[in-house]
């Protein structure tokens, strides 16, 4: 019955429409700014850096963990990334020691998290704390203004191919790779495995601790080049641009976890997510909402989508005999 | 099994020497770099510092006591901060103006509480979106800009500058609610039943425990203690900061595992010592005029030493009791 429904009428697609309704509404609300291909293009490039530093957060929450870091390492990253620059590297060195960094402070989680039990929440408000704290070190608290990153970054940033930026092209080729590693290989059967069961998985002989250990640093690691990237649009390295994407990181993933794999976050999920954040943005920021309102619209979205989680999980296990209380 | 027992109190033993220890070092470090350090006025002035995250933390034990994670408290004091500097500038009375503040913080834990207790949503997301819903609330009162109306004249400085015998004013605050916390937590039989529901939640259910109810009530006590700790820094600062509450996650956090790491469960005494050591270790990189980044990094890194301390153990024997957390002494 549910395979004859036509495949974009069914409820997991509902946040594609939600999207286009959003951008319909912006639209009829200022036309000026919003209908042409120019503007769409720029909401997609604006939506692109979001979308690259929570891209492996998606897995982490696929697992059943939680990664508070992933600001705070795009943020070293950044600030890393403008350090070098000015000591006189090239873009592309840069921006390579700059994500091994990103990589380190993922290894540092897992570490913790798998070789010595820690919670991952105080892990990674931990490593955040430590990455934070780099960040404000390298620039003494203030940022650092790049001025002369060189034609590479330019390039990545602002060029168009086709008409189509191509820091969303860059983005879209990294969610692509991420959605082939996720439905076609083990390694992202093993991400879904865990989130439903640990135990389960542990107990087949499968190496979980491995797989989580993966998980977290791939999350660090596009935290990095996201940071990177934000360097790059932002023309400096802001040692506090993490308090920013904490809300919005989260958002994205809950809010990708409706789409497509009911319930579960997923990385073709994240990337409409972070499309719908982008549109938001950009439309208040055109209409001129208050950041009380972006606030309270985000949180209820996260609100929102951690709730139809929920709910869907719920049903999809039943409820257990007497245990009522749950 | 008798043995199991006393090997395990053996290892509970070395971690709380271990932190003596090092927490003495530590003192002693500072008080040889730094003459000031160890003065009376000093100490009495790292438990002015102390207070105000020492009683956020404290609201924050009950929650991981019921292991749970509450990840808006330090938002939704940013909220309270700003609604009492508010009031203020509108003329009210100091204390009512307080307990406007104290009220908004308990609501918006009730908001975090029933979200978690009620409908089950998963703790550390939906805290993190209620919290920044409180935050942008925050904005309503100034637009983001710091309110300083009435507040010279209004007499809410005198919380921060008055001394009874010789202590500070919110020192004795804070005293006074980790003895209430002390006795409610773990002198009560009412206290006895967060440690129940955090140990295991479906035999605290079968044993006749109200979960649901307990839950809403750890998470209302800690937007409560939230509250708390920003009336304190806003009667300290002068002024009403909407970024006030931002720098309490890594502390509070600290405070409450370094606590847990030392005695092996979310304790009151635990939790204290805790935010003691953090702010003494701020205190002392500020004394010796260090930035605050490097004082970050290093809490950052003692709440991963002190967890860590508490992972080593002294037998085998003990490995199981530390996995579970602290879950075996509640059980007792």
């Amino acid at each position: 019955m549910n395979k004859k429904k036509l495949f974009f009428l069914r409820p997991e697609f509902a946040l594609v429409w939600i999207v286009i309704l959003v951008y319909a509404i912006f639209s009829v609300m200022r036309p000026e700014a919003f209908l042409s291909w120019e503007n769409l293009m720029e909401i997609l490039r604006q939506s692109s850096s979001t979308a690259v530093l929570v891209l492996g957060v998606t897995w982490v929450i696929s697992i059943g963990e939680i990664d508070n870091a992933f600001p705070d390492i795009a943020a070293c990253a950044s600030m890393l990334t403008a350090l070098f620059i000015r000591g006189g590297m090239s873009f592309g060195v840069a921006a390579l020691a700059a994500i091994a960094l990103g990589v380190a402070f993922g290894a540092l989680t897992s570490l913790l998290v798998i070789k010595f039990k820690f919670p991952s929440l105080i892990a990674t408000i931990a490593v955040s704390g430590i990455a934070k704290a780099i960040a404000c070190w390298i620039g003494k608290g203030i940022p650092i203004p790049v001025t002369t990153a060189g034609t590479l970054v330019y390039n990545i940033v602002w060029y168009k191919f086709l008409g189509i930026p191509v820091l969303f092209l860059l983005a879209l080729a990294l969610y692509a790779i991420c959605f082939v590693v996720q439905e076609k290989t083990k390694f992202g059967q093993y991400v879904y495995a865990i989130g439903e069961n640990p135990q389960a998985v542990r107990e087949t002989g499968v190496k979980s601790g491995r797989i989580m250990a993966m998980v977290f640093i791939v999350a660090a690691l596009f935290a990095a080049i996201g940071g990177v990237l934000m360097m790059g649009i932002m023309q400096s390295g802001q040692p506090k641009m993490g308090s920013s994407f904490f809300l919005d990181g989260f958002t994205v993933v809950f809010l990708g976890a409706v789409v497509f794999k009911m319930g579960k976050a997923n990385v073709a999920g994240t990337l409409i997510g972070a499309i719908l954040l982008g549109i938001l943005t950009y439309g208040l920021t055109v209409v001129g909402a208050s950041y009380f309102m972006s606030q309270i619209i985000k949180g209820t979205l996260l609100i929102l989508g951690v709730s139809v989680v929920t709910i869907s999980k719920n049903k999809q296990r039943g409820k257990v005999g007497v245990l009522t209380y749950e | 099994m008798e043995q199991a027992k006393k090997k395990r109190i053996s290892d509970e033993v070395f971690t709380i020497i271990i932190f003596s220890v090092l927490f003495l070092a530590v003192f002693f470090t500072f008080a040889m770099l730094n003459k000031n350090f160890a003065s009376v006025i000093n100490i009495l002035n790292i438990l002015k510092h102390v207070s105000v995250v020492a009683i956020a933390a404290l609201g924050l034990t009950f929650v991981i006591a019921v292991d749970h994670a509450d990840i808006s408290f330090y938002m939704s004091s940013c909220f309270s901060a700003m609604l009492m500097a508010w009031l203020i500038a509108k003329g009210w009375h100091p204390v009512v103006c307080i307990l406007a503040g104290i009220v908004a913080g308990c609501c918006w834990g009730l908001v975090s509480g029933i979200a978690v207790g009620k409908f089950k949503l998963p703790d550390k997301i939906s805290t993190i979106a209620i919290g920044s819903i409180a935050f942008g609330a925050a904005y309503l009162f100034s637009d983001g800009a710091f309110i300083y109306t009435n507040f010279p004249s209004s007499g809410i400085t005198s919380l921060n500058n008055a001394r009874i015998v010789g202590i500070p004013l919110p020192v004795i605050i804070m005293l006074a609610l980790y003895f209430l916390a002390y006795m409610v937590l773990e002198r009560s039989k009412y206290g006895r039943q967060f440690y129940a529901i955090g140990a295991n939640r479906k035999a605290a259910f079968f044993s006749g425990i109200n979960v649901n109810k307990v839950i809403v009530i750890s998470f209302v006590i800690c937007g409560g203690m939230a509250a708390m700790a920003a009336m304190i820094t806003t009667a300290a600062q002068g002024n009403g900061n909407v970024k006030s509450g931002l720098t309490l996650l890594m502390p509070c956090f600290s405070a409450v595992f370094i606590g847990n790491a030392v005695f092996r469960k979310p304790s009151v005494i635990g939790t204290f010592l805790g935010a003691v050591f953090t702010s003494m270790v701020q205190n002392g990189f500020t004394l010796m005029s260090v930035p605050f980044y490097i004082s970050d990094l290093v809490v950052a890194l003692l709440l991963i030493v002190a967890i860590l301390s508490s992972k080593f153990e002294l037998s085998s024997v003990g490995k199981k009791s530390a996995a579970a957390k602290g879950k075996a002494v509640a059980a007792q």
